[in-house]
C-alpha cells in the first residue's frame, strides 16, 4: 500500500509555530507555551514518521519552546510582579517580525503573478542586461568548447592544405546571418573541420568586437543566439 | 535634431508613442524627454494622456523600473506568450521571495540577519537569487568574519514590476500578518 499524505511545507520552525498559532487563533502576546510545545512536538515527530527530511532548525526550536516551557515554571518570587522578563519575550518579537517579512513575501508573490504575465512590447526584447556582458563571454566559450567536441577529430585536414582565411569566414558568417534574415543559433554557424570552425569563431568574435552582432542567452545553459545589429539587415 | 521642422508639426503624443513602442528597454522620463525634445511636464501629460487612451486594450503603457514601456495585459498572457520563443524564468519559490522580501526593507543586510529572521539556513536561496541577478553582494559588513551584505539589483524592481523600492508598501501594514 502506498501512502501519500500531504502536508503543508514550512519553511523553517517560526513558519510552523506561525501556522500553530493561527490554527488556534491564539493570542501572539499570550502564547500558552505548554500546549503550543505539545502541538509543535506532535507535528515533528509526524514528519519524522513520514520520513520527512526535518531540519536541524527545527530540532533547535524544539529546544527553545522546552526552555521556555521550564523557565515559565519557576518560581519568580524575587523579582517584582511586572519587572519580571517574560521568557516568551524573545520567542514572540522573533514570530513577530517573521510575520512581517512573511506578509510582505506574500505581496511580493501577487505581484510577481502579475508581472510574469505581462509581456513587454517587442516580444524577445527582454530587459536587456549589458552587465552580462562578462558573462556572455563564458557562456559562449563553453559553447564552443561544446562545438569543438563534437567536431570531427581529424576531418579533411591534409598535409599542405590550409584552412580558409578568417576574411573568408568573416563573409561567410556574415552571409550567414543575412541569410537567417534574423538570428542564428550558435552551433549553428559551425561546419567542417576542426580548423574550419576555429576560425568561424575567431570570425564571430571579430564580428562582436566591432560590433556587427551580438550574442544573447536568456538563461544560463539556454540557447545562444547571434543576432545581427542594424546595420547589417 | 536635423528634423526638427519637420518633427515640429506632428503631435508629441504621436513621437512619444512611437518612441516608446521601439524602446528595448524601459524609457526614464528624462531620457524621453531629450528624443523627443520636449520638456519633462509635456512627456508626462503625453503619456498621461497615451495610458488613458490604452485602457481596456490589450496593452498598457507602464512605468517600470524607473521607466515607461509598453505591455501585454496579464490577461492575455494565454496568447501571447505562444509567439514568444522563450519561457520566462520559473517563479520563485516561497523561500525565496520570503528572503527577497527581508533583503528588499532591509538592504543591505547579511546572510545572519536573513537566518535570525527566517530562522532557517538561507544560502541555497541566496545563491538562487544571485544567479537570478534579483541581488547583488554590497561590500562586506565591517565585523569579526566581514561577511557579505546584500541588496536588491534593478532586476529585482524589474521582476515584480515596481517603480522603485519606495514602491514596497510599508512593512508595518504587514504588522496584523495575513
Amino acid at each position: 500500500m502506498d501512502y501519500r499524505v500531504k502536508l503543508p511545507v514550512y519553511e523553517g520552525p517560526l513558519d510552523l509555530l506561525l501556522f500553530l498559532i493561527q490554527k488556534d487563533e491564539i493570542d501572539i502576546y499570550d502564547i500558552p507555551i505548554a500546549y503550543v510545545t505539545e502541538q509543535y512536538l506532535a507535528y515533528l515527530e509526524l514528519m519524522e514518521e513520514l520520513n520527512l527530511a526535518v531540519a536541524g532548525e527545527f530540532f533547535v526550536m524544539a529546544a527553545t519552546l522546552m526552555e521556555i516551557k521550564s523557565a515559565m515554571l519557576l518560581p519568580r518570587a524575587e523579582v517584582p510582579a511586572g519587572e519580571a522578563e517574560d521568557p516568551r519575550a524573545a520567542l514572540v518579537a522573533q514570530l513577530l517580525e517573521y510575520r512581517r517579512y512573511k506578509g510582505a513575501a506574500a505581496a511580493l508573490v501577487e505581484r510577481e503573478a502579475e508581472q510574469i504575465s505581462k509581456y513587454p512590447a517587442g516580444g524577445d526584447g527582454r530587459f536587456s542586461n549589458e552587465s552580462e556582458e562578462g558573462e556572455s563571454i563564458f557562456a559562449l566559450l563553453r559553447a564552443f568548447r561544446d562545438v569543438l567536441a563534437r567536431a570531427p577529430e581529424m576531418g579533411d585536414v591534409m598535409p599542405g592544405r590550409r584552412g580558409p582565411t578568417l576574411e573568408e569566414q568573416l563573409k561567410y558568417v556574415r552571409q550567414k546571418l543575412k541569410d537567417a534574415g534574423g538570428r542564428v543559433r550558435f552551433e549553428d554557424l559551425f561546419e567542417g573541420s576542426r580548423i574550419v570552425i576555429v576560425i568561424t569563431f575567431l570570425a564571430l568574435l571579430e564580428l562582436l568586437r566591432v560590433g556587427e552582432c551580438r550574442v544573447r542567452q536568456d538563461r544560463a545553459f539556454d540557447e545562444i543566439w547571434i543576432h545581427p545589429t542594424l546595420a547589417l539587415v | 535634431m536635423s528634423d526638427n521642422e519637420e518633427s515640429k508639426s506632428l503631435p508629441l503624443k504621436n513621437v512619444v508613442e512611437a518612441v516608446l513602442f521601439v524602446t528595448p528597454d524601459p524609457l526614464p522620463l528624462r531620457k524621453l524627454a531629450a528624443v523627443v525634445g520636449a520638456s519633462g511636464d509635456e512627456v508626462k501629460a503625453a503619456i498621461e494622456e497615451l495610458q488613458r487612451e490604452y485602457e481596456g486594450r490589450g496593452v498598457e503603457l507602464a512605468f517600470v523600473a524607473g521607466g515607461y514601456r509598453f505591455f501585454s495585459r496579464p490577461e492575455y498572457a494565454p496568447w501571447a506568450k505562444q509567439v514568444l520563443p522563450i519561457e520566462k524564468a520559473p517563479r520563485l519559490s516561497r523561500a525565496a521571495v520570503e528572503t527577497l522580501a527581508i533583503i528588499a526593507y532591509r538592504q543591505p543586510v547579511t546572510r545572519v540577519n536573513i537566518d535570525e529572521i527566517r530562522g532557517v539556513n538561507s544560502d541555497g536561496v541566496l545563491r538562487t537569487l544571485l544567479e537570478r541577478k534579483l541581488i547583488v553582494t554590497d561590500g562586506r559588513e565591517d565585523m569579526p568574519g566581514r561577511p557579505f551584505r546584500y541588496r536588491t539589483t534593478k532586476q529585482f524592481l524589474h521582476y515584480f514590476g515596481l517603480t522603485g523600492l519606495n514602491d514596497l508598501p510599508p512593512l508595518e501594514e504587514f504588522e496584523s500578518g495575513i
